[in-house]
């Protein structure tokens, strides 16, 4: 009992010791480079770009979807292997977590798009999934090198302005392309209405992610900041932006697939004579 | 191509291209399957459920077609409760009526034959007191007047007592 004591009072004094010793022998900003400079790497990665199997240079976010991506299908694989096919009437934990990953999106295409969601619900699967995953990827901290020889944590893909566009862009023409399959050419003229749709959910992305992302490198540049606020800022803020921006992009796009996908209603006719009568 | 804030037209279409595949992926290694699976399980279910209801609708059919046929029977067995009372009813009155006939005719019967006794008795009476009458006047003519009149009172007196005698 009382060694134990004796232990965790060491403990404690080397922690302090430690905490101590790393803030004053710390300098206020980062090694090379100032806050500026760091915050516009993080949104415009110029500096910090990485090979791609030594093809072209992109920026880490690009390689973050693609772990992502692989992680997902080998993970798919897997679950298609080893899970599905010992599927029972009575689920078990795994299947019913399965069962509700599929049926939250599959219920919510055929809540928000009753008339046509065959394609919406597996768009709104695969979208959910990675935003949901690819936001929490970053949690991992998966370390790579620049090009220009620095160490770099992958970040969330969609922290990078491109991801955000393609997400933003693709969603809105899945958008139109069922307007069209549902209404034909007047499909086209719903979504063009929303004009301003891909921008407004790409940039609602990046810079729902990209504020996380800041937030983190700004608390991470000043070393007194390092101690136990990056559990709060990195990991909960994360897992909050995870949930929040998978639930809000996949219901916009449901919201605006069935909006745009209802179908005609047959103009009625309108009665002269009724008309007159009621008017009387 | 770059433009302004670092966005890179060629990296838009690889992470089109990227989560193409995995929407794709996704759908055809795990959404599918499960759903499948989740749709042939609702199908079950509700082909089970229409089984029981079919079920139901078949017990609850046999179920009316039974209190059916016991109302009927119910009705039947009312109906010839209500005739078996009415032949017993009629039979009990034929043989009041019967019985009442019968009992007129033991009355009748009775009654005339005590008005015949009744007759009779008067008839015999009446010749008796003939018959006393004369054998009186007979003895009369024959004794003394007191003697003749003591011995008419002595035998007109028996012959009262013996008509009150055979009345009672």
């Amino acid at each position: 009992m009382k060694q134990n004591k004796r232990s965790l009072i060491l403990w404690l004094v080397l922690i302090v010791v430690l905490a101590v010793a790393s803030v004053l022998t710390g300098t206020p900003g980062g090694e090379s480079e100032s806050v500026k400079a760091v915050m516009r790497d993080a949104v415009l990665h110029e500096t910090g770009q990485v090979s791609l199997f030594g093809i072209m240079d992109v920026n880490p976010g690009l390689i973050s979807a693609y772990v992502v991506t692989a992680a997902l299908l080998v993970l798919a694989v897997c679950l298609r292997i080893f899970a599905v096919p010992h599927f029972t009437e009575v689920p078990g934990k795994l299947q019913m977590l399965l069962e509700l990953w599929v049926d939250t999106f599959r219920g919510m295409a055929e809540k928000n798009s009753p008339h046509n969601n065959k394609v919406l619900g597996p768009y709104l699967f695969g979208a959910g999934t990675y935003i949901f995953v690819s936001t929490l990827f970053e949690l991992l901290g998966v370390q790579v090198v620049t090009t220009a020889g620095h160490s770099l944590a992958l970040p969330a893909p969609l922290s990078d302005v491109n991801a955000a566009i393609a997400m933003g862009v693709l969603s809105y023409l899945f958008i139109m392309s069922g307007g069209v399959s549902a209404v034909g050419i007047r499909g086209v003229g719903r979504t063009l209405k929303e004009f301003s749709l891909p921008i407004s959910m790409s940039f609602r992305l990046f810079g729902a992610l990209l504020s996380g992302l800041l937030v983190t490198e700004l608390v991470y540049y000043y070393i007194t900041l390092s101690y136990v606020l990056p559990v709060i800022v990195g990991v909960m803020f994360t897992m909050l932006h995870s949930l929040i921006q998978s639930y809000v992009l996949t219901m916009l796009v449901a919201l605006y697939y069935g909006e745009v996908s209802e179908p005609v209603q047959p103009k009625v006719k309108k009665n002269k004579k009724n008309s007159d009568a009621l008017a009387a | 191509m770059n433009l302004p804030l670092n966005i890179n037209l060629q990296q838009i279409f690889l992470h089109m291209l990227n989560f193409v595949i995995l929407v794709g992926g996704l759908y055809f290694i795990l959404y599918n399957p499960i759903k499948k699976f989740m749709d042939q399980r609702t199908a079950h279910y509700a082909e089970m459920d229409k089984a029981a209801a079919d079920k139901l609708a078949a017990a609850e059919k046999l179920e009316a077609e039974h209190q059916a046929q016991l109302s009927k029977l119910d009705e039947e067995l009312r109906q010839r409760r209500a005739e078996s009372q009415k032949i017993a009813q009629d039979a009990a009155q034929q043989q009041l009526n019967r019985a009442q006939e019968q009992a007129d005719q033991i009355i009748a019967g009775a009654q005339k034959a005590a008005e015949s006794i009744r007759t009779k008795a008067v008839a015999d009476s009446q010749k008796e007191i003939k018959e006393l009458a004369m054998a009186a006047a007979a003895k009369l003519t024959l004794q003394s007047s007191k003697d003749a009149f003591d011995e008419f009172l002595n035998l007109a007196e028996e012959g009262k007592q013996n008509e009150q005698h055979e009345k009672a």
